[in-house]
C-alpha cells in the first residue's frame, strides 16, 4: 500500500471515529451502555385508562373516542414501582393521532404522589416515537403511574375541534441502550409541530426555546461534523486552500440542502395541520375560526349592543391576562377600544360620562354600589349588559 | 373580489415601483436588472401604495382603491416612460451571461426548489387568520380597525384619547409605533374588505420580490446566473425567514427587505460609480423609519454610509471621525424631535445598562444558541464564518466585500451591545426578539456569503497587495 493510501486509510478511520463520537454526544449516550436495553417495561395500549374523557379497550390497543368537556384527555395506568434512573427511555405508540392535538407524558412518584409531572413529547406523526426522559430533571425517584394527555394545540386550533378519536397502540419504558438513545435522538431531530407563537420569532420541532429536552439539533451537529472532516483533512491528508474548501463546499451543500429538506417537511406539517383545522371553512370566513372562539363571541355581543354608539366612544376593556386584552380589542374594531392598562403610564387621566367599560372574565374594577374606580378617578356607572363572562358599564358621571 | 380588481391590487404597486425605480436608476436593460427592478419595485411600490392610501382616501377608505389605482398607473407608466426616454444616456455594464449545461441543470434545479417552496408558502397563508402576536396586536390592529371603520383615525397617546372624548382619535398599547405598514395593509384590502388570509398573502408578494432583486443585484455584481441563483435558494431556505412569510403580519421582513435594497444600491454606487443608485438609498432611507422603530436606526447607518462614501480623497483618513459625527447630529435630531424610537432605545439604554458578567454572559450564550443552536437559520451562521476564513485572502482585498463586511458589522454590532448590556437580554433569553432583529440584516448576511464564495475576481475592484504596489511605482 502506497503512502498515500494509507494516508487516505487513516483519513477515514479518523473521520470515521470522530463522527461517531460526535453522534455518540448528540445522543447522550454512554458507549459502555449495551446494544440494546437489558431490562423492558412493556404497557400496551389497553393497559391504560381514561381519566378524562372516554377511552375503551380493543384487542391490545386503546381506542379513546371522546375528549373531556374541557377538551382534554387523559390516560393513565399504574405502574410497579419502576426506578426512573434505570428506565430513561421512552417508546410510545398512537394510530391515527390527529394534528390538531398536542400530546404529554405524565407521571407520579412514589417520593411526591400529589404531584402530577407533565412533559410535552413530540406528537406520534409516523408511528412510533422515543424519548429520552433522562433529559428531564422531574424524571427521578420511583414511578408508580404513568400517562399520556392530549389537549387542542394551544392558540391554533378551536378547542371544541381538536379532537379527534385516536388509538393509544402501547408505551414502553426501557432501560439506557444505544438502541433506545439513536431512537430518542432520531426521534427528536425529526419531530413535527404546528405553528406557535413563537414561531415567528424561533424554530424548532419543539419551538420554546431551550425549554424543552432536547438533543443537540441538526444543524449544530452537522456543522460539528463539517468541522472535524476539516480538521482531520488538514492534519491527515495536509489539505489546504482550495483542496480542502472544494470538498468542504460540496459536504457543505448537501447538508444545506438535506437541512432543507427536513425543514420543507416540516413545512408540509405545519400545512397539513393548518388544512386540518381551516380547509374545509370558506376563505372570507377561515379568520372568524380561531382558537379563542369566546372572546369572539363576547366581542361579536359588544359590536352589536354598541352597534348604534357614535364612533368617538371610548371603550375600556379589562381581562384576565394582557393576551386577552388585546385580543378583545382586536375582535372589537372598529369599535373605539383599548385596554385598561393604558392607566397604568397615565393614571391621572380622567374618563368622561359616556365612556363604555368591560370586565370580560374579571370583576375588577368592580362598582362599589354604583361608584367605579378607574385610574385615580371615582366614576357613577351603570350596568348595561352582563352575561356568563362579561359585564358592561356606561360611565355616568366623573365623580372626582 | 373580482379577479381583474385582485390582480390590479398586486399589479399597481408593481407599476408604481418599479416605474419609480427605473426613472431613478435606469432603464433595465438586462434581464437582472428587470429582477431588480421589478423585485425592489414591488416592495417600494407596496409601501407607496399605503401612503397614496394615506393621503387620497384617509377620509374614506371606500375610494381609495379607485383613486391610488388611477394615480399609482399614472405616475407609475410615466415614469417608465421617462427611463425609457432617458434609455440611451445610461451607461450599463455588462453582466456575465454564459452558463454551461451542467449550471443550466442546476438553475432547474434550483428554481424546481423554489417553486415547491413557494407553493407549500401561499398554500399555508391562504388557510389561516392572522397568528403571531405582534402581528394582530401591533401590525394589523390599525389596518383592520380603518379598514373596518372605513376611515382613518389617528392614532394618540392613552391619556390624549381619554380627555378629548369628542375627537374621532384611537389609541393603542403601540399608538406610536410607525404606520406605513398598516396603511400598506390597507391598500392590500382596499378591495376586498379585510379579509386576513388574502392581506397576509403581501408577505408572499414581499418574499418572491425579495429574491428577485437579490438575484438581480448579484447578476449586476458580477455573479454568475447558476450561482445568483444559489443563493436564492439559500435565502428562500432559511426557516426563520419562511416563518415570517408563512404567518405574515409582522414588520421585519419588510425592514429586511429594505435595508438589503439600500445596502445594495450603495454597494452598487460605491462599486460600480452608479450615481443614480443613490436615489434609490435616498428613498430607502427615507421608508425605514416608516416601517419600524429600529429602522431608523438602521437608517441612519445607511446615511452614514452614503457621507463616508461621498467624501472627497483628502478626508478619507478622518471617515470615522465624520462617520461619528455624523451619527451624532441624526441621533440628536432624532431626541431633538422626539422620534418615538429614541424613547424606546433610552429605556433600554438610559436606564438600564447592564454591568452584571453573569448576565451578560447568560444573553451571549442565548444569542449563540440563537445563530448556532437552533432550527432558524440552517447552516448560515455557520457557513458565514467558514467562508470569511477560508477566503480571506480574496476579500481583504475585494472592496465590495469588505464594504458589504461593514456595512453588515456596524449594525451587527448595535444588535450584540442591545442584548448583552441592556435589559433587553430578556429579550435573548426567551428568543422572542433577537433572531426578529437578526433577520432584518439576514438578507444583508447572506449576500455577503454569496459575494464572498463567488464573487469573481474580474467582476472585483481588487486593491494591489503593497508588494505590487511597490513594484509599480
Amino acid at each position: 500500500m502506497t503512502a498515500a493510501r494509507w494516508r487516505y486509510t487513516a483519513f477515514v478511520a479518523a473521520l470515521v471515529t470522530a463522527w461517531s463520537t460526535l453522534l455518540l454526544w448528540a445522543a447522550g449516550l454512554d458507549p459502555r451502555e449495551p446494544l440494546v436495553p437489558a431490562r423492558t417495561h412493556s404497557l400496551p395500549g389497553s393497559r391504560f385508562h381514561a381519566v378524562f374523557g372516554t377511552a375503551a379497550p380493543e384487542a391490545q390497543r386503546l381506542q379513546v373516542s371522546a375528549a373531556a368537556d374541557d377538551h382534554s384527555a387523559l390516560q393513565t395506568t399504574a405502574v410497579p414501582d419502576l426506578a426512573a434512573a434505570k428506565f430513561p427511555i421512552l417508546h410510545y405508540s398512537f394510530t391515527d393521532f390527529p394534528r390538531t392535538l398536542e400530546l404529554s407524558f405524565v407521571f407520579r412518584t412514589s417520593e411526591a404522589p400529589d404531584d402530577v409531572q407533565a412533559i410535552l413529547l413530540p406528537p406520534p406523526t409516523d408511528g412510533a416515537v422515543t424519548f429520552d426522559l433522562s433529559r428531564v430533571p422531574a424524571w427521578r425517584g420511583t414511578i408508580v403511574e404513568v400517562g399520556f394527555s392530549q389537549f387542542p394545540v394551544a392558540q391554533l386550533v378551536p378547542p371544541e375541534e381538536g379532537f379527534r378519536p385516536f388509538e393509544l397502540a402501547g408505551a414502553r419504558l426501557e432501560s439506557d441502550s444505544w438502541r433506545g438513545r439513536f431512537a430518542a435522538a432520531w426521534s427528536s431531530w425529526f419531530a413535527h409541530s404546528p405553528w406557535q407563537l413563537i414561531s415567528v420569532s424561533a424554530i424548532g420541532p419543539a419551538e420554546t426555546g431551550d425549554a424543552l429536552p432536547h438533543a443537540p439539533r441538526p444543524p449544530l451537529v452537522i456543522a460539528l461534523a463539517l468541522g472535524m472532516l476539516v480538521a482531520i483533512g488538514r492534519l491527515v491528508l495536509g489539505w489546504r486552500g482550495e483542496r480542502l474548501g472544494r470538498p468542504l463546499c460540496v459536504a457543505a451543500a448537501i447538508a444545506w440542502v438535506g437541512l432543507d429538506f427536513v425543514w420543507t417537511q416540516e413545512l408540509r406539517y405545519r400545512l397539513h395541520t393548518d388544512r386540518d383545522v381551516w380547509g374545509a371553512i370558506p376563505f372570507a370566513q377561515r379568520q372568524d375560526h380561531v382558537a379563542d372562539a369566546d372572546t369572539l363571541a363576547a366581542a361579536e355581543r359588544l359590536k352589536t349592543l354598541l352597534a348604534s354608539e357614535p364612533e368617538s366612544t371610548r371603550v375600556i376593556v379589562n381581562a384576565e391576562t394582557p393576551h386577552e386584552i388585546l385580543r378583545l380589542i382586536y375582535f372589537l374594531a372598529p369599535l373605539n377600544a383599548t385596554g385598561i392598562s393604558g392607566y397604568a403610564n397615565w393614571p391621572r387621566s380622567t374618563i368622561q360620562a359616556g365612556s363604555v367599560l368591560v370586565n370580560f372574565r374579571v370583576e375588577r374594577p368592580r362598582p362599589i354600589g354604583y361608584i367605579l374606580r378607574i385610574g385615580l378617578t371615582k366614576v357613577r356607572v351603570k350596568v348595561i349588559d352582563r352575561n356568563e363572562d362579561m359585564v358592561v358599564y356606561r360611565v355616568e358621571a366623573l365623580l372626582r | 373580489m373580482s379577479p381583474l380588481s385582485s390582480t390590479m391590487v398586486w399589479l399597481v404597486p408593481l407599476m408604481l415601483g418599479s416605474g419609480l425605480w427605473a426613472a431613478a436608476a435606469g432603464w433595465p436593460r438586462r434581464r437582472a436588472e428587470f429582477a431588480t427592478t421589478l423585485g425592489g419595485g414591488w416592495i417600494v411600490g407596496a409601501l407607496l401604495c399605503g401612503q397614496a392610501m394615506r393621503l387620497f382616501a384617509a377620509r374614506d377608505l371606500s375610494i381609495g382603491f379607485a383613486r391610488v389605482s388611477a394615480c399609482a398607473l399614472v405616475l407609475g407608466s410615466t415614469a417608465w416612460m421617462l427611463a425609457w426616454f432617458a434609455r440611451g444616456r445610461i451607461a450599463t455594464q455588462p453582466v456575465s451571461a454564459t452558463t454551461s449545461g451542467g449550471g443550466r441543470f442546476a438553475s432547474a434545479a434550483l428554481l424546481s426548489a423554489l417553486v415547491w417552496r413557494a407553493w407549500l408558502l401561499a398554500s399555508d397563508i391562504v388557510l389561516h387568520p392572522v397568528l403571531p402576536w405582534d402581528a394582530w396586536a401591533v401590525w394589523m390592529m390599525k389596518a383592520k380597525t380603518w379598514v373596518l371603520a372605513g376611515h382613518a383615525a389617528p392614532y394618540v397617546s392613552f391619556g390624549r384619547w381619554l380627555i378629548l372624548p369628542e375627537l374621532d382619535v384611537r389609541t393603542a398599547a403601540a399608538w406610536n409605533y410607525p404606520e406605513a405598514l398598516p396603511w400598506t395593509l390597507t391598500w392590500f384590502a382596499a378591495d376586498v374588505g379585510w379579509i386576513e388570509p388574502w392581506i397576509n398573502l403581501a408577505w408572499f408578494g414581499l418574499w418572491g420580490s425579495l429574491l428577485a432583486l437579490h438575484y438581480g443585484q448579484w447578476r449586476v455584481l458580477g455573479v454568475s446566473r447558476v450561482h445568483s441563483l444559489t443563493g436564492v435558494y439559500l435565502l428562500a431556505s432559511l426557516p426563520l425567514l419562511d416563518a415570517h412569510v408563512a404567518l405574515g403580519g409582522y414588520a421585519d421582513l419588510w425592514v429586511a427587505a429594505l435595508m438589503s435594497l439600500g445596502a445594495h444600491a450603495w454597494l452598487r454606487w460605491r462599486e460600480r460609480g452608479e450615481r443614480r443608485q443613490l436615489a434609490i438609498v435616498a428613498a430607502i432611507v427615507a421608508l425605514l423609519p416608516m416601517l419600524k422603530l429600529e429602522g431608523a436606526v438602521w437608517s441612519i447607518v445607511l446615511s452614514v454610509a452614503v457621507v463616508i462614501g461621498a467624501l472627497p480623497a483628502r478626508l478619507r483618513s478622518k471617515r470615522l471621525f465624520i462617520g461619528a459625527a455624523v451619527a451624532a447630529f441624526a441621533l440628536a435630531l432624532c431626541v431633538t424631535l422626539s422620534v418615538p424610537w429614541v424613547a424606546v432605545a433610552r429605556r433600554y439604554v438610559h436606564d438600564s445598562i447592564i454591568v452584571d458578567g453573569a448576565r451578560v454572559a447568560q444573553s451571549l450564550h442565548a444569542f449563540a444558541n440563537a445563530l448556532w443552536g437552533q432550527w432558524n437559520w440552517n447552516l448560515l451562521w455557520f457557513a458565514l464564518p467558514a467562508a470569511l476564513v477560508w477566503k480571506r485572502a480574496l476579500w481583504s482585498r475585494s472592496t465590495a466585500i469588505r464594504r458589504m463586511v461593514v456595512l453588515v458589522a456596524v449594525p451587527s454590532l448595535l444588535i450584540i451591545s442591545l442584548f448583552a448590556f441592556t435589559t433587553a437580554s430578556r429579550y435573548a433569553q426567551s428568543y422572542s426578539a433577537v433572531n426578529r432583529l437578526l433577520l432584518q440584516l439576514t438578507p444583508m448576511f447572506v449576500s455577503l456569503l454569496v459575494l464572498v464564495l463567488w464573487l469573481p475576481a474580474e467582476a472585483q475592484r481588487l486593491e494591489r497587495a503593497p508588494a505590487e504596489a511597490d513594484a509599480s511605482a
